[in-house]
């Protein structure tokens, strides 16, 4: 018993201290599509499911390669990611701070999609997907078709068929 | 999903795996169809658990948009609001598909925005108004909603509203005015014309029914309906009150109105009592007290309201004309309360809403709070709505913003005998009522 307690309070400062050490200096660098490397914490590239899979498999000793994300977007991306290591610090300033960061224009949002789903960064494909959303509302169905690229497959007979089912004539 | 490195490129490396699991996939997704309707919880786990037959399941309907993945767009069109949607149902036949299935319903339900809809009453009909909170002002926005002679509605659960037949007396009907689809419910047995009743519209998520939930007077008991039963019956149980002696009200005065729903999963009604509501589960069936906050002094049963706030009941009380106390019960099944806030007219930030026919001087000061009738709450319990009891037929409500302590008052087209029914639109659709059964 004397000997498990000594072995726990010499255990338990170096484990703490091991851990700080690791927190600190663990920085992992990351290549850009364009080949520019970013050296970031370690806690903030871990919000990408992506590179902490990566981490956990012990694959990020060395520079990661990201070819599908160029170097404007990550730093981007990376930008969300530090506001996004400490979630609980200022729900309205984060608030604040989304709200700005996600006001850009169509193309932008479309890499920041691209990569955040790449990355699999959750709360950054839901904020982007939201604003994409956001500005689809309201438009027209042609429009629509424009933005997405969608050729109308009905038949005039079918597309006559669907609107006649959700077609209902209340007796007024 | 695993990555791994393989040269310099980080590639998918479960191509394999996939087609290993592409037959468990299907009979996974097979059944999170067939268990997926309105239970937002189970939803979320369902989605996160079962996300790979998700993205398989979409991919095999391809929507075309140039270099996005089909789960990315996925997820776009499902936060577009169901009242756009209605009108993108026709862009091409994928959209068609994906927008009129069930888990796609249920997910876009969840980012449903709620309003209110404003019922009043003109002569034979009522008019009905929705009332949307603006996303960043303190201010809102009215729209016409749904006929425009209305009958009398009741409540909304799932985008359905319950709504008296405007033309045929002692009927309900279950409509959705986004998709048009109606549900006309039989007569009830105890004969009842829906005019003095309490009467809700509840989901029990667990057996993913409708159920129509009714009550004329205790002596008749509960009604009961199931929307889409094949006997197109409605089943009777027994009232709360066994016992005449049991009946906090007086039966002479006393007639039942509708209840406040909580997600159409847990009704409460209100019976002139200082001391419990009656509550009932929609999925139980089963009526029972629930007793009010201890307030440490006596209750007076006609200084309080009830209202669904933020997924909760709460109890609002009118303590004195300075004060008004709200309470949310946090835990049904254990009957526990908590004071979520108290609005004191000193610490209230008062102002009146730009409007140029303002008449009296009176309605520049700060109401008297005995007066004040909470009605409804928005935002997800953020924004609490007020009528003032003698406001007559001048259309005054005051909003107050919890979190800023601020109070506001505005004109609309509201009066005394108006009726507020919390309500979020969804597509949910049928072509037989019979549909609205779980599979």
């Amino acid at each position: 018993a004397i000997q498990s307690s000594r072995f726990s309070c010499v255990g338990f400062p170096l484990a703490y201290i091991f851990l700080a050490c690791k927190k600190k200096s663990m920085a992992l660098k990351l290549k850009s599509s364009d080949n520019k490397i970013f050296e970031v914490e370690e806690l903030v590239a871990v919000q990408s499911e992506t590179i902490k899979s990566l981490v956990e498999d012990g694959c990020a000793n060395n520079v990661i390669p990201l070819p599908n994300v160029d170097s404007k977007t990550l730093e981007l991306v990376l930008d969300w990611c530090k506001n996004h290591v400490d979630v609980k610090l200022d729900e309205e300033k984060l608030k604040e701070y989304e709200d700005k960061f996600i006001e850009v224009d169509l193309a932008v949002l479309y890499d920041l999609l691209m990569a955040a789903n790449y990355l699999n960064i959750k709360d950054l494909l839901n904020r982007a997907s939201q604003k994409v959303a956001d500005m689809l509302k309201g438009k027209k169905p042609e429009q629509i078709r424009e933005t997405f690229n969608i050729v109308n497959d009905f038949s005039p007979e079918e597309e006559e068929e669907i609107r006649k089912e959700n077609l209902w004539a209340f007796e007024e | 999903m695993r990555y791994e490195l393989k040269g310099n490129i980080l590639q998918y490396c479960n191509e394999k795996e996939k087609e290993e699991e592409e037959e468990e996939e299907e009979e996974a997704l097979a059944n999170l169809l067939e268990n997926v309707i309105f239970d937002s919880e189970d939803i979320y786990t369902h989605y996160k658990t079962k996300e790979k037959s998700l993205l398989k399941y979409h991919k095999d309907k391809k929507i075309p948009l140039p270099n996005l993945p089909e789960l990315v767009i996925y997820n776009i069109i499902v936060k577009i609001p169901a009242e756009y949607l209605q009108k993108y149902r026709y862009l091409c036949k994928s959209w068609h598909d994906i927008i009129s299935s069930k888990m796609f319903i249920a997910q876009n339900f969840i980012h449903s925005k709620a309003e209110l809809l404003i019922l009043v009453k003109k002569r034979s009909y009522f008019k009905a108004t929705s009332l949307r909170m603006d996303e960043k002002e303190f201010d809102f926005k009215l729209d016409n909603f749904g006929l425009a002679r209305m009958g009398r509605t009741r409540s909304s659960c799932n985008g359905l509203v319950l709504i008296n037949d405007p033309k045929i007396e002692g009927k309900l009907n279950a409509i959705n005015f986004l998709t048009k689809c109606k549900a006309i419910l039989p007569q009830c047995p105890s004969g009842c014309p829906h005019k003095t009743c309490g009467v809700a519209l509840g989901f029990s998520p667990s057996t993913k029914e409708y159920k129509v939930v009714h009550i004329y007077a205790d002596g008749f008991g509960y009604e009961i309906f199931t929307l889409g039963c094949s006997d197109n019956k409605w089943k009777c149980i027994p009232g709360p009150f066994k016992e005449p002696y049991e009946r906090p009200f007086n039966l002479n005065t006393f007639h039942w109105s509708d209840p406040v729903s909580k997600h159409g999963q847990v009704l409460h009604w209100y019976v002139s009592s200082k001391e419990h509501v009656i509550s009932m589960d929609v999925n139980n069936e089963t009526p029972r007290k629930t007793y009010l906050p201890t307030l440490g002094k006596m209750i007076d049963w006609k200084r309080y309201s009830l209202l669904e706030m933020g997924g909760y009941l709460s109890f609002v009380y009118n303590v004195s004309n300075i004060q008004i106390d709200v309470w949310i019960l946090k835990d049904f099944a254990a009957q526990v309360w908590i004071k979520k806030l108290g609005i004191l007219s000193e610490s209230v930030n008062y102002t009146v809403s730009k409007n140029p026919s303002l008449p009296n001087k009176y309605e520049h000061s700060l109401p008297d709070f005995h007066k004040l009738v909470a009605l409804a709450s928005l935002r997800n319990g953020e924004i609490m709505m007020f009528k003032h009891e003698n406001s007559k037929n001048d259309g005054r409500i005051y909003l107050y913003e919890i979190k800023h302590m601020e109070l506001k008052m505005f004109k609309i087209n509201i009066k005394d005998e108006s009726k507020v029914v919390p309500h979020r639109s969804s597509l949910v659709s049928w072509k037989t009522e019979s549909e609205l059964l779980p599979r």
